[in-house]
């Protein structure tokens, strides 16, 4: 198997009396898509957080490459190459949706305070490079006809997408998705997952994908986890987790 | 039969105007020739006018000019960053001491901007490294309090100040190669400084710079995640709009020859919030209204009644905040929409910028919190 590229070791997060995490642990190898399932309130995006340094966990250790994750602030996880999205959309609503991709770009990019003020032609060669880069990830994912529209406004399945380019503008070697389906019409859903497997494929990428749509998880995972109650429950192939006895009684509610 | 006919009432048409007036307008997008036609029609007036105008009117205009540099920065902080300071008197204050003392102790007066600049960006830089930590609300009364003190401030300080008694200079006269007077030396020299504001204020609010300001006006929370150290930019936004009050205050200096305390109150920081609410928020243009509204305003109000002049600025406040709360510069915005989208020649917009999506956020510091509702975490 490939080299390991996140690892995430027995993360625990109080909120009060509320155990959110309760030392899930697992491994996402460089170029797989991990689906990262489980009931509501299972603590995936909770987990999500953690890994984004929104959220810091009491105790645990979550490693990208040589990196401890838990040192960095918030503003350098783009840096060490992660990008996510948000369960409710995390765009910039008074900005065109080119904007809001071209944002994604923004921890790649130096043009700073001065040189911006001044105008200096580096400046605007970056400029010109980064709006080239963010039109050919809008036309990857069939945005172009919406690239000048403010993002407020548009439907919510574009609206999705637009945040699935400006994840992908970052360049990451991790993508995040929480829910990326989620309000989704079922042939869009297929194609998201086509779209995800391709930018796996194409990219390099390595995925972590929170995602309650269970066809589209099995479909396009390598590997699944599955969380309940902050406890993770499972992990493995698709088809071992669909046949795990405790899955399948954390989805079917077996009696308390 | 399925489309009845449109409600052409006045009273109908008048609630639809009222209701554009409260919408976020984005820019226009204009043709390139019409761009050039604008700056240069309003070049061509704003070297005319000068040279064929009193000395009183020059003058007006070129504090409507200073105003207008004060103007972009808070346009800047407030419409772009999201930022709220009531105290940016403050900064305009430094500057104009700098620029008095500094001429009166037998400096050039050009030789005092550069000083007055880097004071007010030092300042501004220090004093927004706390202040911007509390944000919304606390950050408005920290500013607030700023203001407030800025005359107490210099009365003490009486030993370069002069307190109370001010310092009259006299200064900025026209070089004999010119021809000018003074006055009309005077507005060049605030005709310069605000062309040069413009294009630098353009190019940050626009671009990679730009967009991260944005960023951490509508969900600071996200802007961290793509990589935008939040604190720094809001810090660095900070200090530039307390450099341009303090290249204000320095230009102050050469139109009115005089500091004094009571000239950097309250009145004052007023005069700024009306100026940033009148003119809009988001626009650039929205800074050069705002600036003519302060100087022109209190002067039209006073030749109708005396006591009129005060209530200006609270009456415009009200008014606007409630019908249009993007200001003259969406006004302008809204009205010239209809024709600008018919002209041949625009290129379809590459970027887009919109106001606010409202009027100035005051309140607590949810923002953190309501980010996080808003995105599901």
């Amino acid at each position: 198997m490939s080299d390991v590229l996140l690892s995430v070791r027995d993360i625990n997060l109080r909120f009060g009396g509320v155990v959110a995490l309760d030392g899930p642990s697992f491994d996402l190898h460089a170029g797989q898509i991990c689906g990262l399932i489980g009931p509501n309130g299972a603590g995936k995006t909770t987990l999500f957080n953690c890994i984004s340094r929104l959220y810091v966990p009491d105790s645990g250790q979550i490693r990208l490459g040589d990196t401890d994750l838990l040192t960095l602030r918030t503003d350098q996880i783009a840096d060490v190459g992660i990008a996510r999205t948000f369960q409710n959309l995390g765009l910039f609503g008074s900005m065109s949706v080119l904007e809001n991709v071209l944002a994604g770009g923004y921890h790649r990019t130096r043009s700073g305070f001065w040189p911006t003020g001044l105008g200096l032609p580096s400046v605007r060669g970056e400029e010109r490079r980064e709006v080239a880069a963010a039109r050919e990830v809008l036309d990857d994912l069939g945005l172009s006809a919406v690239a000048s529209k403010p993002a407020a406004g548009l439907p919510y399945g574009t609206l999705k997408r637009v945040e699935l380019a400006r994840a992908l503008m970052a360049r990451p070697r991790l993508l995040m998705l929480d829910e990326p389906a989620n309000g989704l019409i079922h042939e869009e859903v297929l194609e998201l997952a086509d779209t995800i497997r391709r930018m796996a494929d194409t990219r390099g990428l390595s995925v972590l994908l929170v995602e309650h749509h269970m066809a589209m998880v099995m479909k396009v995972s390598d590997q699944v986890v599955v969380l309940n109650l902050g406890r993770k429950i499972a992990d493995g192939t698709p088809d071992e987790v669909r046949a795990h006895p405790e899955v399948i009684e954390a989805y079917l509610g077996g009696a308390a | 039969m399925t489309s009845p006919a449109p409600a052409t009432s006045a009273s109908s048409r008048l609630r639809g105007g009222l209701r554009g007036l409260r919408q976020a307008q984005p820019p226009l997008d204009a043709p390139v020739w019409l761009k050039w036609a604008t700056f240069l029609g309003v070049l061509a007036v704003a070297v005319l006018v000068p040279l064929n105008s009193a000395p009183y009117v020059n003058f007006d205009l070129s504090m409507v000019m200073i105003y207008a540099v004060v103007g972009m920065g808070l346009n800047l902080l407030i419409g772009f960053n999201g930022q709220i300071s009531l105290g940016h008197s403050a900064f305009f204050a430094i500057g104009a001491y700098i620029a008095a003392v500094g001429i009166q102790e037998g400096w050039h007066y050009l030789a005092v901007l550069p000083v007055a600049l880097v004071v007010t960006w030092v300042v501004g830089y220090l004093f927004g490294l706390p202040a911007l930590r509390l944000g919304g609300l606390a950050l408005a009364l920290v500013t607030l309090g700023l203001a407030i003190v800025t005359p107490a401030a210099i009365k003490r300080l009486d030993e370069y100040t002069h307190g109370q008694e001010g310092i009259n200079v006299y200064t900025a006269t026209p070089p004999d190669w010119s021809g000018l007077e003074r006055d009309q030396w005077v507005y060049f020299l605030c005709l310069v400084a605000l062309a040069l504001v413009w294009v630098i204020t353009r190019r940050i609010s626009t671009g990679r710079i730009g967009r991260s300001l944005i960023a951490v006006r509508d969900n600071e929370t996200v802007a961290r995640t793509l990589g935008v150290r939040s604190s720094r930019t809001k810090t660095a936004v900070f200090a530039l709009s307390a450099a341009y009050a303090g290249l204000g205050g320095v230009l102050y200096v050469y139109v009115v020859q005089f500091v004094g305390p009571d000239s950097f109150g309250l009145v004052m920081a007023i005069a700024f919030i009306s100026l940033v609410v009148v003119g809009g928020l988001g626009t650039l243009s929205g800074a050069i209204l705002g600036a003519f509204f302060i100087v022109y305003v209190p002067e039209w109000t006073a030749d109708i009644n005396q006591a009129a002049s005060g209530m200006a600025y609270g009456i415009a406040l009200i008014l606007f905040m409630f019908v249009m709360p993007f200001g003259l510069g969406g006004l302008v915005r809204a009205l010239l929409r209809p024709i600008v989208e018919r002209l041949p020649g625009r290129r379809g917009p590459l970027s887009m910028r919109t106001p606010p999506q409202a009027g100035p956020r005051v309140g607590p510091d949810e923002s953190a919190e309501r980010d996080r509702d808003q995105i599901g975490i």
